[in-house]
């Protein structure tokens, strides 16, 4: 693009000479010999640059200069003033009215293209400066982004006026230390803040982060805030660049986005694509973690039925309370807590379309917690729904997969979970099976057998068991230890091996806690309205029993109904129970002491008691775990283990009884330690109540057995 | 070879008006045009510098004598751009007296520079006329 120049010069010469010199550096030239001339032209060709005589005919150059300057589109307009190379003054009146530069006369034609040129690309760039900077602050302030220079030598910090407006603060009231911003900060994530700001200085680290801020206008925002660098050549840090963007509005539409791509609109639930994440999110923590997760596959049954007969309309409603009725289930569970997201809906259940619902439990203990859900689920679902004056009673068919075990990733766990489902189709519907078909039967089995367990006590299938405990010196019954045994129906003797987990999963061990504590005093109270002679009853107490509210004044009340003294009751309780929460059982201990109970602990050696803590425990007995006693004669660990625990017993002032004595030789090692109370079937077998009553009037038969013990003692 | 100095005080100096021409020199028409506008102008100039001095018209001696300093410069008649320097600066003082001295001295240099440029201008004629 050919530049054009305006001459403003009352000297034809200069005039002739500039329009043909400066044509042949490629300018046009046009001219005006007096200032309104040049004025008007100015205005009307819009010269790219103006070439202006210092002394004119009518007003003189610098009030032209001056003029052109206040002229809104001459503001930026280059202008060269024409001076005398010798007048200096002039030069410098030049300048302060507003010249761009002034060359001086006679003029060198050929040097005065060049310093047009110059001038001319100058101006240019100052422009596309003003321009570009005018544009990035526009950018900025849409893009809510403020720039910052903060020089740490000094601690003071260069900010861009979108920086002070994100903030809700002026440069008057922000000091200049980057720091100052720190008030301003969310309390949560002020820490972060400074240590970061601390690294960049210190450390030279540059930085990208986000963070809330409370501005004094707009209230909780989030920023982003990013950090360049920038070192001596020594290495030390000389200024730190960086941008801090507003991204609340970002944040709240990824928030908006996530909520219409994650949740099912019909029923608020998680929809196929949340639930997808989450299943894989929980999967791969179960393998870290070595932790099971469940995933249940829910289909209503003859669903289709509904939508057909009662409409859409129903449909939609019959979903949307049976999703409801799910995510209680869910809900009131306590894993759930955990994953209950801030805008209360609970991400484990999902609606993946149609009428097919998904539940993912997490850190499932054993596969029958995740069957105990589906069957929540199934009554929930089964009670009617009421929509309007219609009733629609509709069930369904729940999948159940373990993760990791029977499916590793998503597609495999959910198409298992599926086949599962469509086995409950197929046989009747309106139940719940596992992908492991072992798994449902151990299942099914553990639930018969629960349910057999609530009846056995009102049936009268369970009864106690009597062990003596004996002083083999003397051949007396010192006690018995109360065992509990279950007479099914069907399947005969059940062990309380088998039973006893059963029972502790599903709580029902504290009734039969409590039964058991009731009948063995009873038991008690019998024999003494009978003249019989009587021993203390040692019952077990499960960890459920031992922490339950209701032990202290169920016993209380047991013991004044039955008019029944302390002394006829002892309390086993093992290592674990015990050291579960140490305070809690000093004080229940100590509570249990107070009455005058008997307290023991069972199984002794093969937790995890600390001696510390034996110490604290007001206890009156140990007993010597079985698996020491086998082997002390064959096992010097074992004799020195049992050894040991019955000097420490002596040394705290504890009885100590051994248990699973088989032979004369244990029951001869263990007398010459100083125990001198056995269990074990040296002596006498866990026996029905008859007959160990029977034994309580006959006294122990000991045959030779005592002569030995005497002889060798 | 020309001096500064001389190059200064010469009635008109060859080389300035060569430069003017460019790569052409001489030859470029340009030299011809501005020299017979210098001698127009030149020629109110001095008319006006004479008829501000027997009027005291300061001002007008003051624009004239500055124009011509520098128009004259710029051809290379700097005799006369001197003369007319030193009245400038007069009339700048507002000295009249000493400016009308110098007057005599400025009515020569005119003459004497006229000369010259019609000296030099039958120089160019042939080469044009060849041209």
């Amino acid at each position: 693009m050919t530049s054009k120049i305006l001459i403003i010069d009352d000297d034809p010469v200069i005039r002739l000479l500039a329009v043909e010199k400066l044509a042949e550096d490629g300018f046009i030239v046009i001219e005006a010999e007096d200032s309104a001339t040049g004025i008007q032209r100015v205005l009307d060709e819009k010269p790219d640059l103006v070439l202006l005589d210092v002394i004119l005919p009518d007003v003189d150059g610098y009030q032209i200069c001056q003029h052109l300057r206040s002229l809104p589109s001459a503001q930026h307009l280059p202008i060269i003033m024409l001076t005398g190379l010798d007048d200096t003054s002039s030069i410098v009146q030049a300048y302060d009215h507003g010249a761009t530069d002034f060359f001086s006369k006679p003029i060198n034609w050929k040097l005065l293209g060049y310093r047009i040129r110059y001038i001319l690309r100058a101006s240019r760039t100052v422009e596309q400066l003003a321009h570009s900077e005018a544009a990035l602050a526009n950018a900025q302030r849409l893009a809510h982004l403020g720039s910052w220079e903060w020089r740490p030598h000094t601690n003071t910090t260069e900010r861009s006026d979108e920086y002070y407006r994100i903030y809700g603060m002026h440069k008057g009231s922000l000091a200049s230390s980057m720091f100052a911003v720190l008030p301003q900060v969310h309390a949560e994530d002020q820490e972060r803040v400074k240590a970061v700001l601390e690294a960049a200085v210190t450390k030279g680290q540059a930085y990208q982060h986000e963070f809330r801020i409370l501005s004094p206008q707009l209230g909780l925002r989030v920023v982003h805030e990013q950090a360049r660098i920038f070192r001596n050549d020594d290495g030390r840090v000389n200024y730190i660049e960086g941008i801090t963007q507003d991204i609340t509005e970002l944040v709240d539409a990824q928030q908006r986005i996530r909520n219409l791509a994650y949740y099912d609109n019909l029923t608020g639930l998680a929809n196929r694509q949340l639930f997808r994440e989450l299943l894989l999110h929980e999967l791969q923590r179960a393998q870290r973690q070595d932790k099971q997760c469940a995933l249940l596959f829910i289909d209503l049954d003859r669903f289709k039925r509904i939508n057909d007969t009662l409409g859409h309309d129903v449909g939609d409603m019959v979903l949307q309370i049976v999703g409801n009725r799910i995510n209680t289930c869910i809900r009131s569970s306590d894993i759930a807590a955990l994953h209950q997201s801030t805008s209360g809906k609970n991400e484990q259940v999902a609606r993946l379309g149609g009428d097919e619902f998904t539940v993912v439990l997490t850190d499932i203990g054993q596969p029958e917690d995740a069957a105990q859900c589906a069957k929540r689920i199934l009554e929930a679902i089964a009670l009617p729904i009421q929509i309007g004056i219609q009733e629609v009673i509709v069930s369904a068919s729940i999948g159940i997969a373990l993760g990791p075990q029977d499916g590793y990733d998503v597609e495999s766990l959910l198409k298992n979970a599926d086949l599962a489902m469509y086995s409950v189709k197929d046989t009747g519907r309106n139940n719940f099976h596992f992908f492991d078909h072992t798994m449902n039967e151990t299942v099914l089995n553990k639930f018969a057998l629960e349910n057999d367990l609530r009846k056995a006590i009102e049936q009268n299938q369970l009864e106690l068991y009597f062990q003596p405990k004996i002083n083999p010196m003397t051949g007396v019954i010192v006690g018995a230890e109360v065992l509990l045994r279950w007479k099914h129906p069907h399947r005969g003797m059940i062990s309380p091996v088998v039973f006893i987990p059963v029972a502790e999963e599903s709580g029902f061990i504290i009734e039969l806690g409590v039964w058991v504590l009731n009948r063995a005093c009873e038991i008690n109270r019998d024999w003494q309205n009978r003249g019989m002679p009587s021993v203390p009853l040692a019952i077990n107490l499960s960890a459920a029993n031992f922490r339950h509210p209701d032990l202290l004044p169920g016993i209380r009340k047991t013991l004044a109904d039955l008019q029944l003294h302390p002394d006829f009751l002892v309390i086993e309780l093992t290592e674990g129970v015990l050291m579960n929460d140490v305070e809690e059982s000093i004080a229940t201990l100590q509570a249990l002491k107070d009455m005058g109970i008997y307290l023991s602990v069972d199984d002794f050696g093969t937790g995890y008691s600390s001696l510390n803590y034996l110490k604290r425990f007001p206890l009156d007995e140990l007993k010597i775990d079985r698996s020491f006693v086998k082997d002390i004669i064959t096992d010097t660990n074992d004799a020195a283990i049992t050894a040991a625990i019955i000097g420490l017993a002596q040394n705290l002032k504890l009885s100590v009884v051994a248990e699973g004595v088989e032979t004369t030789e244990q029951a001869d090692f263990l007398l010459r330690r100083g125990c001198n109370t056995m269990q074990g079937f040296l002596f006498a077998k866990p026996m029905p109540q008859k007959e160990f009553e029977a034994l309580l009037l006959a006294g122990m038969d000991m045959g030779d057995m005592q002569a030995i013990f005497m002889v060798e003692c | 070879m020309t001096t500064f100095n001389d190059k200064k005080t010469s009635v008109l100096d060859e080389s300035t008006l060569t430069s003017l021409g460019g790569t052409s020199g001489l030859a470029s028409p340009l030299v011809k045009r501005v020299i017979t506008l210098y001698r127009q102008e030149a020629t109110k100039l001095v008319h006006g510098i004479e008829n501000a001095c027997k009027s005291d018209d300061q001002e007008i001696l003051l624009r004239s004598a500055h124009t011509l300093k520098s128009s004259s410069a710029c051809i290379g008649a700097y005799a006369l751009a001197q003369v007319a320097k030193q009245i400038e600066h007069f009339a700048r003082q507002a000295s009249i007296t000493e400016a009308k001295a110098l007057l005599a001295q400025l009515l020569s240099e005119f003459t004497r520079l006229m000369d010259e440029l019609n000296f030099f201008e039958q120089k160019l004629t042939p080469i044009n006329d060849l041209a």
